[in-house]
């Protein structure tokens, strides 16, 4: 029975220690910011969660995006459901620049700044559009290139926000020093 | 096996036991202390000097890249006779969407440098410092009026490569739209118009690109050979 319970005491010892090594690599807050209080109204938290939250909707606002431009093709409105889906990334990311603190938000002013940019680009795409048909070009050609630039331009944005967010610590801590 | 040694065998173990136990009790709390102490700047973050500079380089050096395509289709354009053909229609196409997404990075940082002016030199400034060691800070708070001179060059150049850029890209734009229609139309008047003009628009943008890309090169060397910048 001593043996029995020696080997466990080894065996959790070593289970334990292995979990801890685990969450060693982690960035933990020695004091985590208490998360669970009601913000005052009209607040917007910028928690790590509530950024983490914010973030995964922009990323799921630019696979909407990209999907639109893959499928939009098959409705009539085609050209509306990608210009809906330009729209709904916009204030996604809106959103998500309201959830940085102010170090983030000075830290990250220039490419926040750039990435602002790059929604009014993609969204220059439809003038460019509107232009092509007005000036007679196919409905069907002015779709196929607004479609694909909306869809490497989504990637590319992506990219770069991907980028920014990891470089601002977005989600993690309190953002950088 | 001998008496003797079953003996030696079973203190030795009783003694590794005792040893891995003292090593959890001391080791544990260790962990735990550490484990939960937070870096607010892990190493990942400290950008190499200038590395903003290099990112920009490289937005410049991929536009120039994809203009110098679209210019060189552009010329394979106009070394056709009044007619085009489909293969060289569908290739000036490709080029220009092409171009139209790799250059929307750097027309993206021509856009915010104008929207945000100074403010925009000021957190480049203090981001090029972030994370740096000492000495490196001093030298690039030091260096701020040059890297401040050429910042105002490249804005300028940025505003103006700009400016260029819409009526280039809406040139290449004109010219893709009537050779779909009509690959004939190459011949007429207004075609050879358009492509003289937006010939020269692209030429224009590639020399703005150019002279960023010295200034971006003279603020590198300003950081890592102090005194030796152009």
């Amino acid at each position: 029975m001593n043996l029995i319970s020696r080997k466990w005491s080894v065996v959790v010892g070593f289970a334990s220690l292995l979990g801890v090594l685990w969450v060693c690599p982690c960035v933990l807050p020695a004091q985590p910011p208490w998360a669970w209080s009601s913000p005052p109204v009209g607040a917007i938290p910028t928690t790590p969660q509530a950024q983490r939250n914010a973030l995964n909707k922009v990323r799921s606002r630019v696979n909407w995006l990209q999907n639109a431009t893959r499928t939009a093709g098959n409705f009539n409105d085609n050209v509306g459901k990608i210009w809906r889906e330009v729209q709904s990334l916009r204030a996604a990311f809106n959103a998500f620049t309201m959830t940085l603190n102010p170090q983030q938000r000075a830290n990250g002013a220039n490419e926040l700044a750039e990435l602002s940019a790059g929604l009014d680009i993609l969204e220059g795409a439809f003038t460019n559009y509107n232009n092509d048909v007005a000036g007679g070009r196919s409905e069907n050609a002015a779709f196929a290139e607004l479609s694909q630039v909306m869809r490497q331009g989504a990637r590319f944005w992506q990219q770069e926000l991907d980028r920014v967010s990891a470089r601002l610590l977005v989600g993690r801590n309190a953002g950088i020093p | 096996m001998p008496r003797g040694f079953k003996g030696i065998s079973t203190r030795e173990s009783k003694s590794g036991i005792a040893l891995l136990r003292l090593v959890f009790v001391m080791a544990l709390p260790m962990v735990l202390l550490t484990a939960g102490c937070v870096s607010n700047a892990p190493s990942s973050t400290n950008l190499p000097p200038g590395s903003d500079i290099a990112e920009y380089r490289k937005a410049v050096a991929d536009a120039q890249k994809a203009l110098g395509r679209a210019l060189t289709s552009l010329a394979t354009v106009s070394a056709q006779s009044n007619r085009c053909s489909p293969k060289v229609v569908a290739a000036f196409s490709d080029e220009f969407q092409r171009l139209e997404v790799e250059s929307a990075q750097l027309r993206e940082r021509f856009q915010a440098m104008q929207a945000r002016g100074d403010a925009y030199f000021e957190s480049w400034h203090e981001q090029m410092a972030q994370g740096q060691e000492p000495q490196m800070r001093a030298l690039i708070e030091n260096q701020r009026p040059e890297l401040q001179e050429r910042f105002q060059k490249i804005k300028a150049l940025s505003q103006e490569g700009r400016e260029v850029f819409g009526p280039f890209l809406a040139g290449l734009r004109k010219l893709r739209n009537s050779l779909e229609k009509d690959p004939a139309s190459l011949g007429t008047q207004t075609m050879q118009e358009t492509l003289a003009s937006t010939r020269e628009y692209g030429e224009h943008v590639d020399r703005c690109l150019a002279a960023i890309r010295r200034e971006l090169d003279s603020m590198t060397t300003a950081l890592t050979q102090p005194g030796h910048a152009g």
